[in-house]
């Protein structure tokens, strides 16, 4: 009796945060999977079609080629803000700076602005006469200055340094919580041994802080992934279909082109991309392990 | 049952445990019974006419107007507007129809974009036995009429019987700044030839030679409009538009439409960073004496002449052969629809009569806007020397038979493949032969799917 109390407890806790997830995430989840298995229009019956939806999305072009933006966008919404984040906090808990915390939330405010907001501002900061080029002009780089968003070659990496942007505060924040946990004794004892500053942040630092930088990484990889506000404001996936990523194609098919099914497959390969590369992610990280 | 006694109830729900209120909220405020039921007792045994439009600003103004004038001639009618916006509509009226309590009269929108999928799916009524009744078949010209035809399956577009009856009409052609013309000393152009040669003069003096906001996408396919309305045939662009399947879009007419775009775009005519301007943006800089010409639709003109007075006035691309009529991309807008759940579709249809009647489009007119009527000397004085020039020139592509429907009409998938594609064209991104058969495959696939 006792035992089996047990063995239920944990469930029971378990159950109110069930009870949200099943209908809000569980079942719609189910559903889609059931609809990207027909062709339906959102009107007339629907046709089973079976693996048709995913035949297409595969062998469509402008879907790998969604997939491949949203690929690149991973480097500018993930790597680069954890690359460019690792020193910046790293650095503020050496140097004492008046004025430190107030820079920490300067650097985390991009994370509290509404992403439409982001959107419109950088929108009007990279346009042709905008500030950007302003600045280019001003430094004599005329030759610099282009339409970033809507140049066939820049509108792409242009977008990802606005979510690198957006998303560096994020993780300044998660890194200097973490590295407030690592003790000092460690950096003492690294001391004693002689290491220096690159050695210490390999040997303490950096190992310290691999449950930060996973959360970071998962965190980011996601939103880029299912990026799309971001995309929606500031360039709708143009021009031609330079910036299309997957939340583009599946919002316009399910919703403005009456092809339910083909969105919903699209959705679903994009569920498992973003489940398989957050278990890879936690995969290395529990891996490195000490 | 009282709005505050319902208040009071709410709030007194509101009080219990939050599980207990999400639950009750949803069938207390929420439902409250039958939608049906509450009709009929707001109208106290009145009827109702349920009617959704996606219209906004002054038309809706006009609309509104015209319905209580409806009203006031039948005290027994109360009419009930669903107004929802433009974007999000095509997705809520799709809901509202699908649902329990779907409306009886909806405005809906040309072709594949939104008509086509709901008489498919056997949503809306096919009105010729009011249409012969009123005299609906009679009232427009054909070339505007039949942008309102479907096949009773709702698989052929532009033919069969009459779904929508139009009130409101839109015109694509060029606007232009009265006051640079004259400095660059160009008269308006008599020939696809002058324009050009208009266009080579503006960006040799310095000036901007076509302002255009293309972060949208579809505005390249309006331009290229303005080219392939008179590089292509009646035949050629009514049959991409109504499926006819031996017309292709690698016709050889819209490859030179899509070469002379991408070289207008190469000899520097089109507005750097159109790519990531919005036509509002596009619009606004026009009225700041930006650009010499705005090629755009009619939908605009008031905003253009409140601004800039007689300052900006309006043309339809010139025909190659001097003399020729002018031909143009337009619509008859949005159609009056009546649904098939509709119980009262009598009366739905003598409405639809009175909202489209000649007495609608004199208001219409008269407010700057264009009517799908053919008006003759019946015309209202026009606002501004603007919309006289716009309107003159809808009433003579309508009288000349020389009115062609917009290409887009021609898939519901304009977003996904033939805007971005003609960006690309434009921008000589893509190559027209390529680009083009890239959107002629997305026709055909579409084509295939009904």
């Amino acid at each position: 009796m006792n035992g089996r109390g047990r063995t239920a407890l944990p469930y029971l806790y378990l159950l109110p945060a069930f009870l949200f997830f099943t209908p809000f995430v569980l079942v719609p989840f189910v559903h889609t999977l059931g609809l990207s298995f027909y062709d339906w229009d959102g009107l007339t019956r629907a046709t089973f079609t079976g693996f048709a939806n995913y035949r297409e999305a595969f062998e469509s072009a402008l879907v790998r080629s969604a997939f491949g933006h949203a690929l690149v966008l991973i480097f500018f919404f993930g790597v680069l803000p954890v690359l460019l984040a690792l020193p910046l906090a790293v650095s503020s808990t050496r140097a004492r700076v008046p004025g430190g915390n107030a820079l920490r939330t300067v650097i985390f405010l991009p994370q509290a602005i509404s992403t439409v907001v982001v959107g419109v501002s950088w929108g009007w900061i990279l346009a042709l006469d905008g500030p950007l080029n302003a600045g280019l002009h001003a430094l004599g780089l005329e030759w610099a200055a282009v339409d970033w968003l809507g140049s066939f070659t820049w509108a792409l990496p242009s977008l990802g340094l606005v979510g690198t942007w957006t998303l560096i505060g994020l993780c300044v924040t998660l890194f200097f919580a973490g590295l407030q946990q690592i003790p000092g004794s460690l950096y003492d004892a690294a001391a004693v041994d002689g290491a220096g500053r690159w050695r210490e942040f390999l040997a303490v630092t950096l190992p310290g802080l691999k449950g930060p930088i996973t959360v970071a990484l998962t965190v980011t990889v996601i939103s880029a992934l299912r990026a799309f506000d971001l995309v929606f404001v500031t360039t709708r996936g143009g021009p031609g279909t330079q910036t299309v990523v997957p939340g583009i194609l599946i919002y316009r098919r399910a919703f403005e082109d009456g092809r339910l099914g083909s969105g919903a497959a699209i959705a679903v390969v994009l569920s498992i991309v973003v489940f398989a590369v957050t278990f890879l992610i936690n995969r290395i990280a529990d891996r490195r392990a000490p | 049952m009282s709005l505050t006694a319902r208040a009071q109830r709410c709030s007194a729900l509101r009080s219990l445990t939050a599980a207990l209120v999400i639950a009750a909220l949803s069938v207390g405020c929420g439902s409250n019974g039958s939608d049906k039921q509450g009709r009929e007792a707001a109208a106290g045994g009145r009827h109702v006419l349920e009617v959704w439009t996606p219209e906004s600003g002054s038309r809706l103004q006009l609309v509104q107007q015209r319905a209580d004038q409806f009203s006031a001639a039948h005290p027994d009618v109360k009419i009930n507007f669903t107004i929802r916006d433009f974007g999000s509509y095509p997705a809520q009226l799709k809901l509202a129809l699908a649902s329990d309590n779907p409306p009886d009269v909806a405005i809906g929108n040309l072709g594949w974009s939104l008509d086509g999928p709901l008489i498919r799916a056997g949503l809306l009524r096919a009105l010729d036995p009011w249409a012969a009744h009123y005299g609906w078949d009679k009232r427009y010209p054909e070339v505007a009429q039949r942008q309102m035809r479907f096949s009773t399956d709702g698989k052929q577009f532009g033919r069969g019987p009459i779904f929508g009856i139009p009130y409101a009409a839109d015109v694509i052609g060029w606007f232009y700044n009265v006051g640079k013309l004259k400095t660059l000393n160009i008269g308006v152009p008599a020939t696809l030839d002058e324009l050009e040669a208009a266009l080579a003069t503006a960006r040799k003096a310095g000036e901007v030679p076509i302002m255009l906001g293309n972060k949208s996408q579809w505005p390249s396919l309006h331009l290229f409009y303005l080219v392939s309305d008179n590089l292509a045939s009646d035949r050629e662009i009514n049959g991409i538009v109504f499926g006819d399947r031996s017309v292709q879009w690698t016709a050889p007419s819209f490859v030179a439409s899509g070469r002379k775009l991408a070289q207008w775009n190469a000899l520097g005519y089109i507005a750097p960073g159109a790519n990531s301007m919005s036509p509002d943006d596009a619009l606004a800089r026009f009225v700041r004496g930006a650009g010499v010409f705005l090629p755009t639709g009619s939908w605009n003109a008031a905003e253009l002449s409140a601004s800039m007075g007689d300052k900006v006035a309006f043309f339809l691309t010139p025909p190659v052969r001097k003399g020729d009529p002018s031909r143009a991309t337009g619509s008859v807008g949005y159609g009056w629809h009546i649904t098939t759940a509709s119980q009262q579709a009598d009366l739905a249809a003598e409405f639809i009569d009175f909202m489209t009647q000649e007495a609608f489009a004199i208001q219409l007119v008269a407010g700057g806007d264009l009517s799908p009527l053919d008006m003759g000397d019946r015309a209202p004085r026009m606002p501004s020397r603007l919309a006289g020039e716009i309107f003159a020139a809808w009433q003579s592509v309508l009288a000349n038979g020389t009115l062609l429907p917009y290409l887009e009409f021609s898939a519901p998938n304009g977003a996904e493949v033939l805007y971005p594609t003609m960006q690309s064209i434009l921008a000589g991104h893509e190559t027209p032969e390529r680009g083009l058969a890239l959107i002629e495959q997305s026709r055909q696939k579409f084509l295939d799917s009904l």
